[in-house]
Order: C-alpha cells, then sequence, then structure tokens
C-alpha cells in the first residue's frame, strides 16, 4: 500500500512532466490523466504488475474491493508480461512501475492513471504461471521475503478466428507451427507472413505454459508479439485469411472474446482425443478444466512481500487484495465473493474442481473441495444446473445445502 | 482434501461416461470435425453414466492409442500417473485429433521426436 500523499520529490517529477508536457504538445494527453495516487481520495491504494492474462480478474476484484466498508483501490501494471511483476518484487528487474496505468470506476470501466516519474514501488505482482518459470527466477533464494497465495483457475487457450473450420490442435502439431511456423506444412497453418502466427514472449504465462506443455522453447517462438492477451485476440480476428491464423491467450480473454475468436480443443502428449475447455466450443461449463481432460490450467498466483507471520504480508492493503485472490477473507461490506468473482470472470473457483496439480501443468490427482460449489459454479456459470435447489424451509433430500443448490456433501 | 471415492461418485453424478476405443472413431477426423454434431460431444460411444461397467470390463478400461489402458478414476497422489487422469473416460467436449494427417510425415512421424528447431 502507498500513502496518497506525495513522496519527497514527487511534486518536482511532476513540475517537469508539465514542461514537458507545454513543450511537447504529443505529450499533453498525459497531463490531462489523473495521477494514480490521487484515484482513492485519500484511501489506500495498491500497485500491481504481471500479466494481462489477469487484467479481467484483478479487475473486477479491484471494483469490489473499493466498494467495500474498508475502501482498497488497486493500480496495475500490465504492458511487460506476467514475470514484470515478481521481477520487481525481487529486484531482478525495475522495482518500479512508471508512465501509465489502469485502474476502474465502480461500474468497472476501465480508466488509466499517470505514475510518476520517478516511478511507483510494486506492491503486488499477478500472473498464471509459477515464479520458476520466468527466466530470470533461477534460484529459490529469489523468493524469500516473498508470500504467495494462489486463487481462481484460469486455462490457456489456443484461438482461431470464428471463420476458421479447424477445431483441434495437438501439443505437437502446436510445436511445429510455432517452432517452424510455413515450412511445417501444418496445414492450414501455413501462411509465411509471421503475422498469421501470433505470439507472446518469454515473460509470458502463456506462452510460458504452451513451452511447459509442448517442449517448445519460449524464445523461439515464431510469428509476432502481440503485447497483450487483449491484442492477441484483436489481431488474430483481423486477419484476411482467417482460415491461416493462429495466436493464444488466457481462457478469460478467450472467452470475453468468443464473438471473434474460437477456442481450439487441446491434445497432449498422450492424450487419445483433444479436448475443449467446456462441453462444448460454446459452452461455459469448463467440465474439461474442472475434471483435468483439458491440459492447460492452473491457478492464478499472487506475490507480495512477506509479513512477520508465516503467510502474512507486510503491507495491510496487499493483504486485504491478496487474501480477497485466495478466498481467505473479504472485507466487512465486500458486495461478492472470490467465488462470484471468478465465475463473472469465467474462471473456475477452486470450489467447483475435481481435480488439482502441483506446480505448473504439474501431475493431476483427484480433489473434493472442503466445501464444494459444483452446482453453483454450473448454475451461474451456464444458468442451469441440474442440482437441486434448497434453503432453510427446503432441506436438501441428499447432500448439503451449499449456496442454495444441493451439493453431494 | 483428497477424497477419491467421493470425487468418483460426484463424476458418476454428472453423467460422464465412458469412451471404450480412443480408435473408434479413427477415420471421422480430417482435423476439425467434432464427434458430437449438436455440440454436447454426445457422439454414441458411450456406454454409461456410472464408470462404465455394463460393457463387463471390471474397471472401465478404456483403450490407448498409444498402447495401454487407462481407467476412469483419477490417481489418489500427485505422483502416479498423470496420463491415466488425462485418458480417464469422458463423452463429452472431445474431438479426435489425428497427427498423422494433420502434420505431414517429410516433417514427424508419430511416434519419433519431434524435430530440433534450427
Amino acid at each position: 500500500m502507498h500513502s496518497p500523499t506525495p513522496r519527497r520529490g514527487r511534486a518536482a517529477a511532476r513540475a517537469a512532466l508539465v514542461a514537458v508536457a507545454v513543450l511537447c504538445p504529443l505529450t499533453a494527453a498525459a497531463q490531462d490523466t489523473l495521477p494514480c495516487d490521487e484515484i482513492s481520495s485519500g484511501a489506500p491504494i495498491v500497485y500491481g504488475a504481471g500479466g494481462s492474462a489477469q487484467t479481467p480478474l484483478v479487475s473486477k476484484a479491484a471494483v469490489v474491493l473499493q466498494g467495500s466498508d474498508d475502501p482498497v483501490y488497486v493500480v496495475y501494471k500490465d504492458d511487460a508480461g506476467a514475470c514484470s511483476g515478481i521481477y520487481a518484487l525481487t529486484a531482478l528487474g525495475p522495482t518500479t512501475i512508471t508512465g501509465t496505468a489502469k485502474y476502474w470506476a465502480a461500474d468497472g470501466t476501465q480508466l488509466s492513471c499517470a505514475l510518476p516519474l520517478e516511478g511507483e514501488e510494486v506492491d503486488f505482482a499477478s500472473m498464471g504461471n509459477g515464479p520458476y518459470l520466468c527466466p530470470l527466477v533461477t534460484d529459490a533464494a529469489y523468493l524469500e521475503g516473498i508470500t504467495e497465495v494462489t486463487g481462481p483457475i484460469s486455462s490457456v487457450n489456443v484461438l482461431v478466428p470464428n471463420a476458421s473450420t479447424q477445431q483441434s490442435i495437438s501439443a505437437e502439431a502446436f510445436y511445429l507451427v510455432y517452432g517452424f511456423g510455413a515450412p511445417a506444412g501444418v496445414a492450414p497453418w501455413v501462411n509465411t507472413d509471421p503475422s498469421y502466427y501470433i505470439r507472446r514472449n518469454e515473460n509470458s504465462y502463456v506462452q510460458l505454459y504452451l513451452s511447459l506443455a509442448t517442449g517448445l522453447p519460449v524464445t523461439r517462438y515464431t510469428g509476432v508479439d502481440a503485447g497483450s492477451n487483449t491484442n492477441s485476440v484483436a489481431w488474430l480476428s483481423a486477419l484476411a485469411d482467417p482460415e491461416a491464423g493462429i495466436s493464444f491467450a488466457s481462457g478469460e480473454v478467450a472467452d470475453a472474446n468468443r464473438a471473434t475468436v474460437r477456442t481450439l480443443a487441446w491434445q497432449q502428449t498422450g492424450q487419445n482425443a483433444a479436448y475443449w475447455p467446456d462441453s462444448s466450443a460454446t459452452a461455459f461449463d469448463k467440465i474439461n478444466v474442472r475434471t483435468g481432460l483439458y491440459y492447460l490450467w492452473g491457478p492464478g498466483r499472487f506475490y507480495g512481500l512477506a509479513g512477520d507471520t508465516d503467510g502474512s504480508f507486510a503491507d495491510p492493503a496487499t493483504e486485504v487484495l491478496l487474501n480477497f485472490f485466495a478466498g481467505v477473507s473479504a472485507p466487512a461490506g465486500a458486495s461478492k465473493t472470490i467465488t462470484e468473482v471468478a465465475i463473472a470472470n469465467k474462471n473456475v473457483p477452486d470450489c467447483a474442481m475435481y481435480v488439482t496439480r502441483d506446480g505448473d501443468l504439474g501431475p493431476l490427482y483427484a480433489y473434493a473441495p472442503a466445501e464444494p460449489c459444483h452446482c453453483a459454479f454450473e448454475a451461474a456459470a451456464t444458468g442451469a444446473t441440474t442440482c437441486a435447489t434448497c434453503d432453510d424451509a427446503t432441506p436438501c433430500a441428499d447432500g448439503t445445502c451449499r449456496n442454495g443448490y444441493c451439493e453431494e456433501y | 482434501m483428497r477424497a477419491p471415492l467421493i470425487w468418483f461418485g460426484l463424476v458418476a453424478a454428472l453423467g460422464l461416461g465412458c469412451k471404450d476405443d480412443g480408435k473408434s472413431d479413427e477415420g471421422s477426423d480430417d482435423g476439425g470435425s467434432p464427434l458430437g454434431d449438436d455440440g454436447t460431444g454426445d457422439d454414441g460411444t458411450g456406454d454409461g453414466a456410472d464408470g462404465g461397467d455394463d460393457s463387463g470390463d471390471p474397471a472401465c478400461w478404456v483403450a490407448s492409442d498409444i498402447g495401454d489402458c487407462w481407467d476412469c478414476a483419477l490417481p489418489e497422489a500427485p505422483e502416479s500417473d498423470s496420463l491415466k487422469a488425462l485418458n480417464q473416460c469422458n463423452t463429452t467436449g472431445y474431438v479426435v485429433f489425428d497427427n498423422s494427417e494433420r502434420i505431414p510425415a517429410s516433417t514427424w512421424v508419430e511416434g519419433d521426436p519431434l524435430p530440433a528447431l534450427p
């Protein structure tokens, strides 16, 4: 958390920014952008950095927390890849964020604020992968003094434009397509124009996961770096020949753009078939993520500087945010739980999973959440469930009444 | 947190059936044809919603394209065979992907190591 009170030197830095804006009309627009430390009317602000794949979840959590009885505001910078956040906390990269960053109005509208010229220290990191997939995190010692929590489950989705006829891809085909490009001859992804192979970079969660799944070195992807998950979708949908285009993004970004792009079923090496994340290309039940058949998934990871006790955070406001992501606690007056936020964001809450795994794309094993929410998830995500409804006046004939539905236990 | 029996019951309750032969749909795939024509994934190969013991096999065995068989149960520990879980029976949400058809043999042959990047 950073105090909204300007730090020493910030006023001078801002004056310098204004001077530059006066001298250069092209930067005048930045002058009109609200300084980030003025967005909260004095309430604590938590500054984060990390992946654009997590931006939709961060935004929804931010809206909930800033509307709670003790508001916490979130400013998030997502244009340097997933690993940028953990690099900042570990001092493996810049420890501050500069330029502009995202924040959100009470209705969820995304806004941009101006960070001070000297930069703002990063309070939390957010990414879909574990830290050891980030190229610079080569030793556990780097993570000393940092606390990690995990949040809702997200998937990595390989995408084609809706106009494409393709439905599936295997890990081997992905390796060849992105490793060799057109010369691999994996039809229909054989266009010699690199812009038809839309990728990210070695600091991107989605690219790191696909490399882990396929064996393709993360720095050896052919094609063009879209810069963000949102751009990965936008660039793909703008291609002149949709049949030849391919891209990838996080599941929540993919699902938010189903009007233009479609997720391919994924066949991991050794699998008999390719699976969609959902029961079909058009469903939202995430059943194949929840049962582990869709291979490319993992929990969101959130990091902050550790506090004095195990699992705690040094900064109280950061702790509020990260405990909310983890489902440990929600502040008084919060309008939604993390489960509700996850469902709204097309993520899978932990309580709706049938499997779990250790580490990034690690082996699967059965999982029975302490307080399952399969019925509530299906009802909210798909609009329908076969589970019986229940309340105090109408108890369950079998199972346990949770969230208004009869769960198995 | 790990309760395979409870999990298995939940899967049964969800109606996940069994695909009894991973090759049974060979030839139907052009690299992109969903088995289920209505988007539900119900391709008619399911042999039951209760784990598949009505086929006569004791544990819902599934023939694998890579030469082994897998049952419907998930591993009970993280270090056990994850492939078993990945190939568990399910009649929803899948298509058969034929690498040998999609990928030209001049580039790579199924079963061989993938070619090193130049």
